[in-house]
């Protein structure tokens, strides 16, 4: 998988109170031919963790995740952000298809976790923004309004290789 | 996006998305009861929430996976007026409240056969 040279586009954003819904855009490269793998990354503050770590056994979800294209405006991705104790079938994604197909169940898909596995998506030239959206659940549980990160990478090849 | 800024923005959206002119348009006028949850089915349709809904329905919420159109609380760093697929539209007000939706519901159309298309006027075949 990681033979392949693969570029890494990064895109975070803040979530502050309980059930925050955060909005966000990812602007893909010009050369993004094919998208191999999407994964979430949420570092919780200290003191979701330290609920976390209190729990025995404590929530895996940090929050729900939706992306679409703004043209021809599917959604392509619904899933929860797994927190990085958590088990990856919990966490399989609804699924992820190309702009303009059908939104169908696939296996093979990165997410949050540790579950590598590889997803061809061919981009099309004429889709170049991704709309997110994203809805707090980690401090909805732990009760506490602490602000943490959400990182979302984008695995993608260039074109031309 | 007020409801002349919809009228203006559906035929874009639609061609943007790839539909064409082949669409409709529809209005709905929904009658939330209070504190009730309502879930509006609007797969293959696209809604849209005119910004008077913000001033003259307090206390609705309608949230879908493209985000969410709230006027009351805090907790979200942007409003979302397009909403398709499974729509929960919250009242969470004590007294029932109305709102008024915008469908646009793109439609399937067939190629027609060049045998069965209308001559253009003046011209001969």
């Amino acid at each position: 998988m990681l033979s392949r040279q693969i570029r890494i586009l990064k895109e975070s954003f803040e979530v502050f109170r309980v059930e925050d819904r955060r909005t966000f855009d990812i602007t893909l490269p010009c050369d993004v031919y094919k998208v191999v793998g999407i994964n979430f990354v949420v570092n919780p503050g200290n003191g979701n963790w330290n609920k976390l770590l209190a729990t025995p056994w404590p929530e895996n979800t940090a929050g729900n995740i939706s992306l679409r294209w703004h043209a021809p405006g599917d959604v392509f991705l619904q899933t929860t952000v797994a927190l990085e104790m958590s088990y990856e079938m919990n966490h399989g994604p609804l699924g992820i298809v190309a702009p303009g197909g059908t939104l169908a169940k696939r296996t093979e898909f990165w997410y949050s976790g540790r579950n590598y596995r590889p997803i061809d998506v061919e981009i099309d030239s004429n889709h170049r923004v991704i709309h997110g959206f994203y809805k707090d659940v980690l401090n909805k549980l732990g009760r506490v309004e602490e602000a943490y990160t959400v990182h979302v990478y984008l695995y993608y090849e260039r074109t031309g290789q | 996006m007020t409801t002349s800024f919809i009228q203006e923005t559906i035929p874009v959206r639609m061609r943007e998305m790839g539909f064409g002119r082949n669409y409709h348009v529809q209005m709905r006028t929904l009658t939330i009861p209070a504190n009730a949850i309502f879930v509006f089915p609007a797969f293959n349709t696209w809604l849209y929430c005119p910004y008077e809904l913000l001033n003259t329905a307090v206390g609705i919420t309608v949230e879908s996976a493209y985000g969410i159109l709230d006027s009351t609380g805090t907790g979200y760093n942007e409003q979302q007026f397009e909403h398709t697929g499974q729509v929960t539209i919250t009242n969470t007000q004590p007294s029932p409240l109305t709102l008024t939706l915008m469908l646009a519901i793109p439609q399937v159309t067939k190629t027609k056969h060049q045998s069965q298309a209308k001559p253009e006027h003046g011209k001969a075949i």
